[in-house]
């Protein structure tokens, strides 16, 4: 015990950035995540380990638990700060060092210097990667414990808020060593700031390509390669989960196919073609246990580029059970979608969904104590708990759930109503949370969900998630989507709604409803859409004037024709193969989220003429429009998965939704009887 | 600053390649340059960077020899394709990552190139002496970001933003519809009191550390360093430029104020048609990327290869102003401007050379008078008098033999400033995450041990990335005249600061020179 003196130590660890950088594949994303967490763990339990310290984020409690600790630290002690700090430092370096050392006997397998070879000057570069790679930053101020007054300046809340801004003058200054270069090496394929360690003649070795699970030409170095080798589990590829809905509608309509498919796949696994994957208790991935593989054979075009993939592997040349195995695995899912023509085409796209508290800061600000620090860290490590389960329940896959933060992996059809759900068990949470402090704001979540094509660079949609989660940070507890077809060039546009709206089932299941009871045509978003492109160029050059006469602005006259002009495209279309227009009730929906009329126009009381609607403006139009032809496109292809399946997935929709049905569906088929002007 | 630029409109060119008559030029007098970009011996430190280059502007005269260096405008005409390290093939999935811009050793390869293509006679790259000759005798300082605006037709610089002032959106205290004001506040970023570096981990020499060199020890022992202070716990708009036009920067480099008022920053001027949108700054944002999605061909059928698409992302630069319109702000063109001086005789014409990967093509326009190297621009003797410090913009990454630490503190000296003592320790820094640096060797080259070593990747370094700044403390107050502090300032002004030589050459490491007044120290002594 050193004295009387107590600390707030707050620890900030790195690089966060890197690693999720750093990542082609979901494995690598997991892995990266799982490895963060692990040394932010190892820096909590060195902390713990000292007698005079106590945890507050995070706390003793959720130590223990299955969700990531966050790599922001927050202690409270009596011993001597810099050197907690050093001695927690010394702990992570080491654990990162026992990382590497533990690869050992994997690289020891393969012929000397395959991995890591020394430099002409007899050095080698991976022991260096591993010591300069972490980042460590660490500040402290004195306080009293023992001061309730929330004002005083050596209360714990003063303290805290000192320390957050005493860290961040810190991190001001990001301070490295030297690189560990050596010339004429490859850099590493997943960070550009290292060179590759295994660089060697993959035809020569193809064992070491396999050992290190190497794909193609790919380099690695050292950090990587304990990211790709360390995982006592592999994890989930994008092309899994953007399959998923197909694999649960083979389980539920041909079970006997999707045997046969798996033993296929056995036959081919751990071949660069199929790789399996433990769905067991604890993996997160139970879910994934009807086709525990990742493979995009099940993709595959025709037989031919099937076996062509397959030829391509280094190595010995295939077996023919292998090119039997290819070839089956091609035939049988050709006949289970001639028998179903409704999967024809197989869902290639996935959502990569992130959420994060709104606010957070400021709730955490305004807690006075310690033990509500703590409180609240424990009930924050309930949501990341429930996070997981919830990811799970919508067949998804988690990233990471630490805190108030979710980075998840979702199939299509889910991945709505996971938003939903999310948000509002963290609703929940937080509200019995923050129940003894009515005078905390409470925080809100807000969801951004990326989707697109499986095939898509993981740093694209990682950063689509993050404009999306962006978005919706905009206004706060919202849900921003956005969508981007495969090799769609162009910014893709989020579609944001306030929670408030309840937009999943007012906006998305009404969205689907339309193409699963086909009652908008599939050409009218895209119609609408081109129109919306004209009526803003047009704006932007200035085509449209004042009528003075009316009263209007220039705004509200194009406003006024853009809300004319959707009507009529709508009312020009023709659904259910021709035979029914599109109805009333879905135009005039759309016309009244364009240009919405006051409740009940009020009368001038001197002329006693009801005022005319005030058209709307022309940008808030225009954005509506766009979110509605946005809503459509995607919901298209959220509706086709859904099919006529009666799986789990619809069940999910339905409990968000109370009933997929659309707004204007019960006056029957017969739609639209009115003739048009 | 608009550079001082003669109103000639005849020799406006706009990025063709117009031809000036050809000239035949006489080497440049100053041949400094030579001995002093000569690759410092291993592990020694260079004592200065290149030779002085004075700031007065080269005569605007048609035909007369450029006695500072030759200035190029590179205007690229397609995308540039400028890859990170990673190694790219055409494999399904594959994707070539852009640099947000070029490193400045792209830039000098591209000007040793051209500079050895036409030199008379043209220099021979089948052999060392070549490519040595083009490294050792050219100088090439940039690139910096220039954009060129409809109304005068004249190339004005941009830097990147400096990261010693955050600027934010203070939240309402009050419930209303909008959670944070529309208005933006700038935090100013200074060393905190020196009592506050003793609660927090800031880097120090330890016996243990790897780099053990008696220069490491040195270095830090011209060290105070301090955690700047951070006000208030604010969220960063993120939406603001990453260039700032010069002068502006230069302003803001300029003051010695803790709490300056609004009008040093470049606040975008309210637009009358959108009254209530959020305040901006002004400045650029950075150059887009332009993304192609490719598919490999098959060699044998020249057919497309099944699935294998592959992405290359390349960075647009505008090729010609927007004009404002009523509802858009407008658009500068934009270009990089470069200085370039060599002792190798060559044909100073506008040229086409490629630039970056994929033999994207940029277009070389020669001592422009519409794009002249910015003009030094001094603080006032009132602000000399106030300050109390120092502090560098790094406008271009810099290299330092110690990571982010300059080996040159151990000197007690600021590159270039020898003999003006007006150094002073280092006492704080806002520099952001490293970025690595490294490239491909196309010339062959002697290694340590005189043998030739082939072509191929060259080893990482890690530069401390453009718009950091450095903060030093004046050990004494600083008696000098305005003459005295011009000096200082042409010694500093768009001139590198990297540890060795050959860096320095390359155009790593250029600084704006600027002020700070150490209030917390002040308040520390007072208090």
């Amino acid at each position: 015990m050193s004295g009387e003196t107590t600390y707030l130590l707050a620890i900030a660890l790195g690089p966060v950035q890197d690693f999720i950088a750093a990542s082609r594949k979901a494995r690598d994303l997991w892995q990266g995540s799982q490895m963060l967490s692990e040394l932010s763990t190892t820096a909590a339990e060195s902390l713990e380990s000292d007698p005079d310290t106590e945890l507050i984020f995070p706390t003793t409690t959720s130590l223990g638990q299955k969700h990531a600790v966050a790599n922001k630290l927050l202690v409270s002690t009596t011993g001597n700060p810099p050197a907690l700090a050093n001695a927690a430092r010394a702990a992570v370096q080491k654990n990162l060092m026992d990382m590497w050392d533990d690869l050992k006997p994997i690289i020891d397998t393969l012929p000397k210097d395959t991995v890591d070879p020394p430099d002409p000057q007899g050095r080698r570069v991976a022991i260096r990667q591993v010591a300069d790679f972490i980042e460590w930053y660490a500040a402290w101020v004195p306080y009293d414990p023992g001061i309730d007054e929330i004002e005083d300046p050596l209360s714990y809340r003063k303290a805290r808020k000192r320390v957050e801004l005493l860290l961040a003058g810190r991190k001001a200054l990001r301070e490295f060593t030297p690189a560990a270069g050596v010339d004429m090496r490859p850099k590493s394929s997943l960070d550009p700031s290292r060179e590759s360690i295994v660089d060697f003649d993959r035809n020569a070795n193809p064992q070491a390509v396999r050992t290190l699970r190497l794909k193609g030409a790919e380099q690695l170095d050292a950090i990587s390669l304990i990211k790709r080798l360390t995982g006592k589990n592999r994890f989930v590829s994008t092309s899994r989960v953007a399959i998923d809905p197909f694999i649960r509608a083979m389980e539920k309509l041909d079970p006997s196919r999707l045997a046969t498919l798996k033993t296929h796949a056995k036959a081919l696994r751990d071949t660069d073609l199929v790789e399996g994957f433990n769905p067991g208790e604890g993996s997160g991935l139970t879910r994934y246990a009807a086709f525990p593989f990742d493979s995009q054979l099940l993709y595959e075009s025709s037989a031919e580029s099937a076996r062509k993939t397959l030829e391509k592997e280094p190595g010995a040349p295939p077996t023919t059970m292998q090119q039997d195995a290819v070839k089956n695995i091609f035939a049988l899912i050709r006949g289970f979608t001639d028998e179903h023509r409704e999967w024809r085409e197989l869902p290639a796209y996935y959502a990569v969904l992130r959420a994060d508290g709104d606010r957070m800061g400021r709730a955490i600000g305004a807690l006075p104590t310690k033990k509500d620090h703590q409180d609240l860290s424990i009930e924050l490590g309930k949501f990341a708990e429930e996070a997981g389960n919830i990811v799970r329940e919508h067949f998804g896959a988690m990233i990471y759930s630490g805190g108030d933060d979710v980075l998840a992996f979702l199939p299509l059809d889910t991945a709505l109503p996971c938003a939903d759900t999310l948000r509002r068990k963290f609703s929940e949470i937080i509200r019995e949370a923050l129940a003894k402090h009515p005078k905390v704001e409470q925080p809100t979540l807000s969801v951004g969900v990326a989707i697109g094509h499986y095939a898509e660079h993981l740093q694209t949609m990682l950063k689509r998630s993050a404009d999306a989660e962006k978005a919706a940070k905009g206004p706060r507890n919202a849900l921003a989507v956005t969508f981007q077809a495969h090799s769609g060039g162009g910014d893709p546009r989020i579609v944001v709604h306030s929670w408030d709206d309840d937009p999943v089932r007012k906006f998305w299941a009404t969205a689907i409803e339309f193409h699963r009871h086909e009652t908008l045509p599939d050409g009218a978003a895209y119609e609408l859409d081109a129109l919306r492109r004209e009526f803003r160029d047009a704006h932007k050059d200035g085509v449209f004037a004042a009528d003075a006469a009316r009263g209007l602005t220039a705004d509200q006259v194009a406003g006024e024709l853009l809300v004319k002009e959707t009507v009529r495209i709508l009312k020009r279309k023709r659904v259910k193969g021709g035979a029914a227009k599109v109805q009333k009730e879905i135009i005039d929906a759309l016309a009244l989220r364009l240009a919405p009329q006051p409740a009940v126009p009020v009368p001038d009381p001197d002329t006693a003429e009801t005022p005319p609607n005030i058209p709307p403006e022309i940008d808030r139009a225009l954005d509506v429009l766009g979110k509605f032809v946005d809503e459509v496109i995607v919901a298209r292809r959220i509706a086709r998965l859904l099919g006529n399946q009666t799986s789990e997935a619809v069940s999910l929709w339905n409990k968000q939704s109370e009933a997929l049905r659309p707004v204007a569906m019960q006056s029957g088929d017969v739609a639209g009887t009115e003739e048009q002007p | 600053m608009s550079p001082q630029r003669p109103r000639s409109r005849a020799s406006r060119r706009r990025g063709n390649t117009a031809q000036k008559s050809p000239r035949t030029l006489t080497p440049p007098t100053r041949v400094e340059a030579v001995t002093d970009s000569t690759p410092p011996a291993a592990g020694a430190v260079s004592e200065s960077p290149p030779p002085a280059v004075t700031t007065a502007q080269r005569a605007p005269v048609n035909g007369s020899e450029p006695t500072d260096g030759d200035i190029v405008l590179i205007r690229p005409r397609d995308p540039l394709v400028l890859r990170d390290a990673r190694p790219f093939s055409s494999e399904p999935g594959a994707r070539a990552i852009s640099l947000p811009w070029p490193l400045p050793r792209t830039v000098a390869g591209t000007m040793r190139t051209h500079i050895g293509n036409n030199a008379t006679p043209p220099l021979d790259w089948t052999t060392l002496a070549g490519p040595t000759r083009a490294r050792r005798e050219t100088v090439s300082h940039g690139p910096l970001m220039v954009g060129q605006d409809e109304a005068d037709g004249a190339w004005h610089a941009y830097v990147p933003g400096p990261r010693d002032v955050v600027f934010y959106r203070p939240e309402n205290k009050k419930e209303t519809a909008e959670d944070e004001s529309k208005e933006l506040k700038a935090m100013v970023l200074r060393p905190d009191s020196p009592d506050a570096a003793e609660c927090c981990d800031m880097p120090s020499f330890s016996a243990n550390d790897a780099e053990k060199s008696r220069g490491y020890e040195l270095a830090f022992a011209n060290t105070a360093l301090r955690p700047l202070l951070v006000e208030e716990d604010v969220k960063p708009e993120v939406d603001v430029p990453s260039w700032w036009r010069l002068d502006h920067a230069v302003a803001w480099l300029n003051t010695t104020a803790t709490e300056p008022p609004d009008s040093l920053f470049p606040y975008a001027a309210p637009d009358p048609d959108k009254p209530g949108a959020p305040q901006t700054l002004s400045g650029l944002k950075p150059l887009p990327a332009d993304t192609r999605v490719h598919v490999s061909i098959e060699p044998g059928t020249q057919t497309n290869v099944e699935g294998a698409l592959f992405t290359t992302e390349a960075r647009a630069f505008r090729d010609a102003p927007v004009a404002a319109s009523d509802s858009e702000p407008g658009e500068p063109a934009l270009a990089m401007l470069c200085k370039v001086r060599s002792t190798i005789e060559w044909k100073r014409d506008d040229a086409l050379v490629p630039l970056g990967g994929e033999r994207r093509i940029s277009s070389l326009v020669m001592n422009d008078d519409d794009a002249l190297w910015p003009e030094v621009t001094y603080p006032s003797m009132d602000q000399f008098e106030a300050a109390t410090g120092l502090r560098l913009l790094l406008v271009t990454p810099a290299l330092f033999r110690y990571g982010w630490l300059p080996a040159w503190l151990g000197n007690s000296t600021i590159p270039g400033l020898k003999g003006e003592k007006v150094g002073g320790k280092l006492v704080g820094a806002a520099i952001d995450r490293r970025i690595p640096v490294s490239g491909w060797r196309v010339a062959q080259r002697q290694d340590d041990d005189n043998k030739e070593t082939l072509s191929g990747p060259r080893r990482t370094c890690y530069a401390v990335p453009a718009g950091g700044v450095y903060f030093f403390a004046f050990d004494k107050p600083m008696e000098r005249t305005e003459a005295e502090w011009h000096a200082v300032w042409d010694k500093l002004w768009l001139r590198p600061v990297s540890d060795h030589g050959i860096d320095c050459d390359e155009g790593f490491g250029l600084v704006l020179p600027g002020l700070w007044r150490d209030e917390h120290m002040e308040d520390a002594a007072q208090g």
